[in-house]
């Protein structure tokens, strides 16, 4: 989560505002460990999350979408695969967009379409997550 | 709901996450790929990002870090007393501790980073082969202290989150 919204709010906005360049070389350096990183990240958040619920006493995962708790817990769910979705859709984009700055190939407005599509999926992401945790984070006193 | 505490591990939760994860990735991702990058871009980028990612990481640090304390003090009473002689005090301490020593290394590592920057904006051409030896120096102490800075609060996110299992 943190990753996601240092991307979206901090980096990604300043990397453009510098010059295609640097947001080609960074793209180059950082594009394919920035995804290795939050999807491992995002993988074991979920799958230790699911085994968590199943090792929780008096918690089922027929309790999802019941109650105060199974609600929370689903909404996170639901929140955390989006989120995880739309990070792979983010990878797609940023992938190319650095073959398009790679080859020179791609015109301005190709170039412009790609940063804007990754701006609006890095905010969704940044969102969804926060939603994620939070819900998670306050189900036990809901 | 208890409407109090929801509110408070919301406070403590979502800025601590944020607070870890920008930490890793700065220490472990970005800072690595800038120093391969190198001048002039890498600098520039900087020059753009210090001051709203000081920002960032201090509130989110010290948001984490307050919370954390009033959330202490609400869910035993007297906390003091559960600090000292239970686990769960045991675990809840050492991460605070832990967490406030990355909090002061990743600051401490952040003045390097700044100073390294001053010399930078200062320089009027190349720098001199003196120069680039104490940027370069600058440069590793500042990646040297993220990384240890980032490590001490994942420490203190897995004590605290182990807390209750103790």
């Amino acid at each position: 989560m943190g990753t996601a919204i240092y991307l979206a709010v901090l980096l990604e906005p300043r990397v453009r505002a510098t010059s295609n360049d640097l947001e080609r070389q960074l793209l180059n350096k950082t594009s394919k460990l920035n995804s290795l990183w939050i999807t491992s990240a995002a993988v074991v958040t979920m799958v230790t999350g699911f085994a968590l619920i199943s090792t929780t006493q008096g918690r089922r995962f027929s309790d999802l979408g019941t109650g105060g708790w199974g609600t929370m817990i689903l909404v996170g769910l639901i929140a955390s695969v989006a989120a995880f979705l739309v990070s792979g859709m983010a990878g797609a984009f940023t992938a190319k967009l650095r073959r398009g700055l790679e080859s020179g190939e791609a015109t301005e407005e190709q170039l412009a379409s790609y940063r804007r599509g990754l701006t609006i999926l890095g905010y969704t992401n940044a969102v969804l997550v926060v939603v994620a945790v939070s819900t998670m984070a306050t189900a036990r006193y809901a | 709901m208890d409407a109090e505490i929801a509110i408070l591990r919301l406070l403590h939760i979502v800025p601590g996450v944020i607070w870890v994860g920008s930490a890793l990735f700065l220490a472990w991702v970005l800072q690595p790929a800038l120093k391969k990058t190198g001048p002039p871009h890498a600098g520039a980028l900087m020059a753009n990002m210090v001051g709203p990612m000081t920002k960032l990481l201090h509130t989110s640090a010290v948001l984490t870090i307050v919370f954390g304390v009033l959330m202490a003090f609400r869910v035993r009473d007297p906390l003091f007393d559960y600090l000292w002689s239970t686990g769960w005090g045991t675990m809840i301490w050492l991460g605070f501790l832990l967490a406030v020593v990355g909090y002061g290394v990743g600051t401490y590592g952040g003045l390097t980073g700044k100073k390294m920057m001053a010399i930078g904006k200062s320089l009027q051409s190349p720098p001199s082969a003196e120069q680039a030896v104490e940027m370069g120096a600058l440069q590793n102490r500042g990646m040297l202290l993220a990384k240890i800075a980032s490590i001490l609060v994942t420490v203190a996110v897995v004590c605290m989150a182990l807390a209750n299992h103790i």
